[in-house]
């Protein structure tokens, strides 16, 4: 394969190419008539661009539709889902919203319920209930403290913690959930129940 | 270095316009018209035809669904463009992890290699033109084996008879890159050509 100079080469391609001026043009034609290895190259540069457009002609031209036109989504639902995409904010704002939920947990700012009515029955002597019904819940959260009969020590502590739960609804808004939860921080050993007179 | 100059394709514009007001019809006219080059593209990117078709499906509900983020209109060639070939980049990435991961499963197995040799045979069926099949077919490897970088010019070029300068512009580069790609590409082409068609 005979060496042609890359300037020439170049002509040719864009000659081939239909990028050439007049005056390239003119040049290009006098180096073909005077080198025949410049002729031979675009001969074959010719007839590789001819068989490489038939070869992808074949293979992906066409006004065949990539998509049906009536499956199409509509618009509406594409908006839908970008302003779905615009409450990113609701991510950052779940997580400090749980971070919040957590250290309200851990220090509760609610005092126990129960252990003032325990402290008040023992006071008086009496026995307190087995079961005590959370004053702030008074549909129903039921705690059971113990069947037996005791008596109180004021080194027993109950915690009423509040818990705080968020939760992202499918409606957009974020719905909390409160649970006041007992903790038994310490217990010392119960004393003997009284004798009844 | 001369560089792109923006290249106006008006006639498209008003189906832009259109498309962009909800028109399915003006989509699949644009559709109709346009998703020639657009498979090239796609081919230039990935070098293999067999997914062309997928992509470009994916190509063009991108364009239906995000036809709002087209700032300028006139500027809808590039980005199309720019569609079709970050579409075809991500398949080309699911293709060789794909691939990848069946020859992995597959090694050593006897099976596979009974179906591929049987794949292989139906390749082969002699057809009507078998002469002109082969060369196709010859001509076709050697531009999928072009490195991208020339490929994907040669492929616009070739395929929709596009300009140098309609090509830098899509392309967003000189006019000269585009020129230097298409040179080396038909050297490379030469030199592939002359050992599968000697």
């Amino acid at each position: 394969m005979a060496e042609v100079n890359k300037d020439i080469e170049r002509l040719i391609v864009r000659g081939l190419d239909g990028e050439l001026g007049d005056d390239e043009q003119l040049t290009l034609d006098r180096e073909l008539i005077r080198n025949p290895d410049a002729h031979r190259l675009m001969e074959e540069y010719k007839r590789i661009d001819e068989l490489s457009a038939a070869a992808l002609d074949q293979a992906l031209a066409g006004d065949r539709l990539p998509l049906d036109p009536d499956t199409l989504p509509s618009r509406s639902q594409s908006a839908r889902v970008r302003r779905h995409h615009r409450g990113w904010w609701l991510v950052p704002g779940t997580i400090a919203a749980a971070v919040l939920a957590v250290m309200v947990a851990r220090y509760p700012v609610t005092q126990p319920s129960d252990s003032r009515v325990a402290d008040r029955a023992s006071q008086r002597g009496e026995h307190a209930p087995s079961t005590i019904r959370d004053s702030s819940h008074p549909n129903g959260l039921m705690r059971t403290v113990g069947d037996a009969p005791f008596r109180t020590s004021p080194s027993i502590k109950r915690n009423t913690g509040r818990e705080v739960l968020g939760v992202l609804g499918e409606d957009g808004n974020i719905y909390w959930i409160e649970v006041d939860r007992i903790r038994t921080v310490k217990r010392s050993p119960l004393a003997a129940p009284p004798q009844e007179l | 270095m001369a560089m792109a100059q923006t290249e106006v394709f008006d006639a498209e514009e008003p189906v832009i316009e259109a498309i962009r007001g909800g028109d399915r019809y003006a989509f699949s006219e644009l559709m109709r018209r346009q998703s020639g080059w657009v498979r090239g593209v796609i081919f230039g990117v990935l070098g293999d035809r067999d997914n062309v078709e997928d992509v470009a499906q994916q190509v063009w509900m991108a364009v239906w669904l995000r036809i709002g983020e087209l700032r300028e209109t006139k500027r809808w060639r590039p980005w199309v463009y720019q569609l079709a070939r970050n579409a075809a980049i991500d398949a080309g990435r699911n293709v060789t992890r794909r691939r990848d991961r069946m020859q992995r499963l597959m090694a050593g197995s006897a099976e596979w290699r009974r179906s591929s040799s049987q794949h292989k045979a139906a390749a082969k069926e002699p057809d009507h033109d078998v002469a002109a099949q082969e060369q196709h077919g010859a001509v076709l490897a050697a531009v999928q084996g072009l490195p991208p970088l020339y490929r994907e010019p040669f492929v616009m070029r070739h395929l929709n008879g596009w300009s140098y300068r309609q090509i830098a512009e899509v392309m967003g580069m000189p006019v000269d890159s585009v020129e230097t790609r298409l040179v080396r590409a038909r050297r490379f082409l030469r030199a592939s050509l002359e050992k599968r068609m000697p």
